[in-house]
């Protein structure tokens, strides 16, 4: 099925049309799964996060206004199930941990290759909201304005935090480069 | 131009030089562009709620109207003598399909208020 995201999303809003929804998914799914998987570091998550987030589209569909790009709406969605997800996640690991003595491993794709771990290493060292603006114009491709929307951050906070979260990254790649 | 340019363009040229090295790097740590497992794993999770939603409200509604119709007679074969004055005169004074079109237009609301707006058509 052919057609522009505004037709598409008609379909789906005029007769719950799943032909054109799954050309949405097909067309939209590397920006949501690529963000999902950074913000996550942990593929099968991601992916699971990245189903739910489609499904949530359907269900809501109704709720996008047109204003800004169907891209930047689902990486909204996306940026919020991340957020339940990892709350729910902290709750899970304190309670865990009352369990445990030992503390918990967060898990990697193994196998994964070089390139890719390195790049996860080095997001890892920038703050929560930082990685979620790096990754969402790096990875999901959005403008600073649409990654504002998707995080409901300030348009010069997101702004700042990708340019810091740059500058991070690129002190990292150095001193890995300057140690190799 | 000054020395102070010529080291401003030099960080810009290494910033852009960065911009693009990093876009690639996530270029190809992304997944691929096309995967129509993921595609059809999540068409197939669509109409999943629509159905429960509907095995749910239809599952309630046929148990409770069960339990309504086994208890009914006892529960209202008392007031309704009193009420048969009442009801025939309700009957006398607006006439059945008067009666009959409100009860309806009553289910209709209650399907309406029930069912999600834009999901009507994909029922």
């Amino acid at each position: 099925m052919t057609g522009d995201d505004a037709e598409l999303i008609a379909l789906v809003l005029a007769a719950g049309d799943q032909r054109a929804f799954a050309t949405l998914v097909t067309r939209h799914q590397q920006a949501v799964r690529g963000l999902l998987m950074r913000l996550c570091r942990n593929h099968a998550l991601a992916d699971d996060l990245a189903q739910d987030t489609f499904v949530k589209a359907f269900n809501k569909i109704s709720g996008y206004s047109g204003a800004g790009s169907f891209r930047a709406w689902l990486c909204r969605i996306a940026y919020n199930e991340f957020l339940m997800s990892a709350r729910k996640r902290k709750s899970a690991d304190r309670a865990l941990e009352r369990l445990q003595a030992e503390p918990h491993e967060t898990s990697t794709q193994p196998g994964a290759p070089g390139a890719r771990v390195d790049l996860d290493r080095a997001l890892a060292e920038l703050g929560e909201e930082e990685r979620a603006c790096v990754v969402m114009c790096f990875a999901g491709g959005l403008s600073h304005s649409e990654a504002a929307d998707a995080t409901g951050l300030p348009l010069g906070t997101v702004k700042s935090h990708v340019n810091r979260g740059r500058a991070k990254l690129k002190a990292w790649f150095e001193r890995k480069e300057a140690a190799a | 131009m000054t020395m102070n340019d010529d080291a401003m363009a030099v960080e810009a040229a290494d910033d852009a030089a960065f911009d693009a090295e990093l876009s690639a790097m996530f270029q190809e740590a992304a997944p691929p562009a096309e995967d129509p497992v993921f595609t059809a794993h999540v068409v197939s999770q669509l109409g999943r709620t629509d159905r429960t939603r509907l095995l749910a409200l239809g599952g309630a509604g046929a148990t409770g109207s069960a339990v309504a119709g086994s208890q009914l007679e006892s529960l209202i074969s008392g007031p309704l003598q009193h009420l048969d004055g009442v009801l025939g005169q309700a009957a006398g004074f607006m006439g059945p399909e008067a009666i009959v079109t409100g009860l309806f237009a009553a289910l209709a609301l209650g399907v309406a208020w029930i069912i999600p707006k834009g999901r009507l058509t994909a029922i």
